[in-house]
């Protein structure tokens, strides 16, 4: 039997593993997607190569990427954004990591103390998480991101809207700022070259500015696996619970199983109780399925997939909130067009940002032409403004809608001098947005699949409201840093911040874990990713709250389970760019 | 040719449809075309009306020189989504979404006739004409309207997924890289139209783009207001 399983190696599912390595448990890891062993030869930078969400190397699919990607039921006019892979969806993510804002939190007596979603808080204080921030600040590592052109552009606009220059890591009213970033920042001949003969290992150190965050990191080429730029799980956390013998005394190395599609999580009664024992997963090239008993499971398959085993597994569902609550930033998209150079497609994909507390924030997204061009034809608002598909006109902007026809090719004549800004909503967990088990769909080689469906134009006052405000800051930052021309695109859903499926509170009526983050229902079975989050953290990107929380979990399996003592606030982390972590990874040839 | 939808199971509208087994986003798509009257045509149409339809499609996102932009009345002199590659890209997204049984029809037939089956209402005289496709036949501000149906009456339907997506698909599809990277040595057989379109610099595994830090700050850290003391 082992200690524990963890079903998904993503943004959350590799922190519990390292963690729990660390402290010397037995520890098996299950991902359904593959392993990309060496990304110089897998990856590319090119991105139809890596994010086509059929083909791509970056999808939800099986590791064969001659077989069908895996498939959802939306009905509605959205983008899921998943990925399969050791690291997950972080392993195109921007390595953006800001704090969650304080409002969220239970405690939290500001003035601004209503305008955020009361009902569904965290069920602790703020103060609690910040210790475990700190833990994976310091472990990823998180670094204030540097500035190239775009940043440059935009940050003036930001700096001109009237609220002051973040002073640290916590959003303590509105603020701009560069990110605080999960990459690491430049060093030698990083961002001052485009030679790749100086831009290799160790002549180039951190981010080089190549401006292929979405298409995964293996930045600066012939870097150890756990030195690569970019954070993703892939890079920091799983090398970490691989190696965890050689850079922790009395830590053993967890165990990884990919092409391993977790489909049933079996249960025993216990002293009258359900009890989490075993784990079934079935291996994607031969098919055959196995089954393994554990001390305790987590499940860590992301706010899609940990729905969809539960309801698959037959587990209870008292309160029918399994899969309810799912928040996802309700987005928008505004681009600036200037007549001046931008380097919109260089550099990281995000390094800036603005933080609203209680309406939510802004970024700026650097992208290539073809994201570019998806991000500018991807909408619910209709057609060149011909039709806008019952939206008003919005004030300010130049182009309502998709742009199409040679509309579009005039908007796109020079992808550096555009300038774009991601609407991030602080949106309301909202029973209605959910995931269920499809009916109209048949159930695939792994069960019957999942079903996401987001009531988006019945969302909240506060949330359609929250959306209106933030867009119009972004189009006041676009005028100041210069835009000639502003255009909103008006998203329906891209789901790719995800949160809150298996939202953890105080109140058992609308949560489905406890403060744990253990459920309720079935014990020693806990929620270890995004789905655990009991809100939309207010609008900043979730993984480091996500990785913060999970920490928390893990601290509180080793106690109640293992008899252990929690560490977060008696020990030093380590980092994972660590000496002793690097010869690990080599010594393992990772 | 399959058989008159009278008699015929949901389940054996799906497997004609190459949408069993695996399950698809266009489920409802053979339902939907039935309930619109669409379903025996789009079982009739050839596959150069299909390809028609989509060049058709390519051609009102990103026009060109090509005959499909000429013919809506909005084309122009540098290449477009058709010279990019984007039609053959777009037929695979759509198709590979399943692996399809032999003698199906693929999803690039059911979308393929929901844009024929629009465009015939937005005009009827698009019924006849120079091209197989009646998409083809539209002027552009027509093709808009295609898509303002098409997206008002798909809404609540799983086909809302694909009104909502198409443009954007091929967007992405036009811009990228896709038909010009040989897929066998991953490496570019000629520049990408959507590079030469959009001025891009070009893949680089760097770039020298540093500018420093804003304000010079390199480091924060949590506020006094929430710091822990160890």
């Amino acid at each position: 039997m082992r200690d524990v399983i963890v079903i998904g190696a993503g943004g959350g599912g590799a922190v519990m593993a390292k963690e729990l390595a660390e402290r010397g448990l037995d520890v098996l890891v299950l991902e359904a997607g593959p392993r990309h062993a060496d990304p110089e030869r897998e990856w590319s930078h090119f991105e139809n190569d890596a994010n086509n969400p059929v083909t791509g190397y970056f999808r939800w699919g099986p590791a064969d990427r001659s077989k069908s990607a895996w498939l959802r039921e939306t009905p509605q006019n959205c983008f899921v954004w998943q990925l399969s892979g050791v690291g997950g969806t972080t392993q195109h993510y921007y390595g953006n990591c800001p704090r969650a804002y304080p409002g969220v939190f239970r405690g939290y007596g500001g003035a601004d103390r209503d305008a955020y979603d009361r009902a569904h808080e965290f069920p602790f204080s703020y103060r609690k998480l910040v210790p475990y921030y700190e833990w994976v600040e310091h472990t990823l590592p998180v670094q204030t991101a540097p500035i190239g052109t775009k940043e440059d552009v935009w940050l003036t606009g930001a700096s001109r809207l009237g609220v002051p220059f973040a002073g640290s890591k916590d959003a303590l009213g509105d603020q701009y700022r560069p990110q605080e970033n999960a990459i690491l920042q430049p060093h030698g001949n990083a961002g001052k070259t485009s030679d790749p003969n100086k831009l290799v290992f160790p002549k180039a150190r951190g981010c080089t500015f190549c401006g292929y965050c979405f298409q995964g990191c293996y930045e600066p080429r012939h870097a150890p696996r756990n030195l690569r730029a970019k954070r993703s799980t892939d890079n920091s956390y799983i090398p970490m619970a691989l190696t965890a013998n050689h850079w922790k005394k009395g830590g053993k190395a967890a165990t990884l199983l990919t092409d391993a599609f977790a489909t049933k999580v079996g249960t025993v009664q216990e002293g009258g109780a359900q009890v989490a024992r075993t784990v079934t997963w079935r291996v994607g090239a031969s098919g055959q399925s196995f089954t393994e008993e554990a001390k305790v499971v987590v499940m860590a398959g992301g706010c899609t997939e940990n729905p969809r085993l539960w309801l698959n597994s037959g587990l209870p569902n008292p309160n029918d909130w399994v899969g309810r609550g799912y928040t996802d930033h309700y987005f928008d998209w505004l681009i600036g067009k200037f007549d001046k150079y931008t380097g919109s497609s260089k550099g990281a994909g995000s390094n800036a940002r603005m933080d609203y507390p209680g309406r939510g924030g802004l970024e700026n997204v650097g992208l290539p032409p073809g994201l570019q061009a998806f991000s500018t034809t991807f909408s619910d608002g209709g057609v060149n403004d011909v039709y806008l598909n019952g939206y008003p006109k919005t004030a300010g902007v130049y182009g309502n809608g998709r742009r199409v026809g040679t509309l579009l090719k005039s908007l796109l004549e020079d992808v550096d001098r555009l300038l774009n800004v991601l609407v991030i909503t602080d949106d309301d967990v909202e029973a209605q947005n959910r995931v269920t088990l499809s009916s109209t769909l048949p159930a695939d080689e792994n069960g019957a699949v999942a079903k996401i469906e987001f009531k988006y134009r019945q969302r909240t006052k506060r949330t359609l409201d929250n959306r209106e405000f933030l867009v119009g800051r972004g189009v006041e930052l676009l005028r100041k840093a210069g835009a000639k021309e502003v255009y909103r695109i008006n998203w329906p859903p891209l789901i790719l911040h995800v949160q809150s499926t298996m939202r953890m509170g105080l109140d058992p009526t609308n949560s489905v874990l406890d403060t744990n983050c253990e459920s309720r229902a079935v014990k020693r079975l806990f929620i270890g990713d995004n789905s655990a989050l009991p809100n939309s953290l207010g609008g900043p990107n979730p993984t480091l709250t996500s990785q913060a929380l999970a920490t928390r979990t893990a601290e509180k399996i080793f106690h109640l389970y293992f008899g252990g003592d929690p560490w977060v606030r008696t020990e030093s982390p380590v980092s994972s760019i660590n000496d002793r972590v690097t010869k690990g990874v080599l010594a393992q040839k990772l | 040719m399959a058989g008159s939808e009278s008699g015929i199971s949901r389940r054996v509208l799906l497997e004609r449809a190459g949408l069993a087994g695996a399950g698809l986003v266009l489920a409802q798509l053979p339902g939907f075309l039935s309930g619109k009257g669409w379903l025996e045509q789009a079982y009739a149409q050839s596959a150069d009306e299909v390809r028609e339809t989509l060049d058709a499609l390519v051609a009102f996102v990103v026009p060109g020189p090509d005959p499909y932009s000429v013919a809506q009345g909005q084309s122009t002199k540098e290449p477009g989504g058709i010279d990019a590659g984007a039609t053959d890209l777009l037929i695979e997204l759509l198709d590979r979404f399943v692996q399809l049984p032999a003698g199906t029809l693929p999803s690039s037939g059911g979308v393929a006739q929901l844009l024929n089956g629009y465009a015939v209402q937005v005009n009827p005289v698009a019924a006849g004409g120079t091209f197989a496709s009646p998409f083809a036949r539209l002027k552009f501000e027509e093709k808009i309207a295609v898509f303002e149906r098409f997206e008002t009456q798909t809404e609540g339907t799983e086909v809302r997924f694909v009104s909502g997506i198409l443009i954007g698909a091929v967007g992405f599809l036009s811009f990228g890289e896709g038909s010009a990277l040989d897929k066998g040595t991953r490496k570019l057989t000629r520049t990408p139209t959507g590079w030469t379109l959009t001025k891009y610099a070009g893949v680089a595994e760097g770039r020298a783009e540093l500018r420093g830090y804003w304000k010079g700050r390199r480091k924060v850290t949590t506020s006094a207001k929430y710091r822990v003391h160890r």
